[in-house]
């Protein structure tokens, strides 16, 4: 799956969860979840359940421990999927 | 060091996050899920421990500057017999907090501090908001906090201010300086709190 494929179907599974609807419009990369999509926390850990469904593939805590940024999602993401 | 947060029950029930098995897999080590499954109200603790992980972890973050997304390495030091701690040791790695939990039916605030040479004076307050709209909750809280940081030091408001560093943990500004005082913000649902460490 292309980089591009991936980064929106993040974009999609994050969407219902962001507070700062101005930040998601720009998101990139480097966008992080809470100092500027303003997710709370504890939806950051349905982003990641919501992840491990629509890859089908299993997150352990130790890979969710960095899923702070798009960044290092689509890091632990692809891992998982060339795992597969 | 200090952190805080707060969990709105209703609002927590309507998120549902609380309600998705694998959540609780995620979040929550064994004994602790044994003591929030034992209880009578089972979401209901399961907010609190959330809402004492989370504050815990605000102080760790200022404490050590890592950030993590992993609730399982925020360890509960929890009490046979007591079904609503008012306060709890929680560890994470090598570092220890204290834990101040306040609940009435609607919510819990947590408020935690380092447990090494912590000798500031702290102060906790929650409030209802008029909104749910985040940027509306945001500025009323961080009005409320400076509204009684001036009172608290004597200071017009307008030589105060709220910024925020690169882990997102805020910090007063007085005069255009910033302060070692410590600020910690939350809110959540109807609910906001603050806590202040002067």
């Amino acid at each position: 799956m292309s980089d591009t494929n991936l980064l929106e179907k993040l974009k999609t599974i994050v969407e219902p969860y962001v507070q700062n609807k101005e930040a998601f419009s720009t998101i990139s990369e480097e966008t992080d979840f809470i100092n500027d999509l303003k997710i709370n926390s504890a939806n950051l850990i349905d982003v990641a359940l919501d992840v491990e469904d629509e890859f089908d593939i299993m997150i352990e805590n130790d890979d969710m421990d960095k899923m702070l940024t798009v960044k290092s999602s689509l890091e632990v993401i692809e891992q998982k999927l060339a795992e597969k | 060091m200090i952190g805080n947060d707060v969990v709105d029950f209703q609002q927590a029930q309507l998120d549902g996050s609380y309600n998705r098995p694998r959540f609780m897999d995620k979040t929550f080590n064994l004994h602790e899920k044994e003591y929030i499954l034992a209880n009578e109200y089972p979401h209901k603790m399961a907010c609190i421990y959330w809402s004492v992980k989370e504050a815990a972890y605000k102080a760790y973050v200022r404490e050590t500057r890592n950030r993590f997304l992993n609730p399982k390495r925020i360890h509960l030091q929890l009490k046979d017999g007591v079904k609503e701690p008012i306060d709890l040791l929680v560890s994470i790695d090598s570092f220890s907090y204290m834990v101040e939990i306040e609940v009435n039916e609607c919510r819990v605030v947590s408020v935690a501090k380092s447990m090494n040479q912590f000798s500031k004076k702290l102060f906790s307050h929650t409030i209802q908001l008029p909104s749910n709209q985040y940027s509306i909750q945001n500025v009323y809280t961080k009005t409320a906090v400076l509204d009684f940081i001036s009172k608290h030091l004597n200071k017009p408001k307008h030589c105060l201010s709220i910024g925020k560093n690169e882990l997102g943990i805020p910090f007063l500004f007085m005069d255009g300086s910033k302060k070692e005082h410590q600020i910690s913000l939350t809110h959540h649902g109807e609910y906001a709190a603050y806590a202040v460490a002067f």
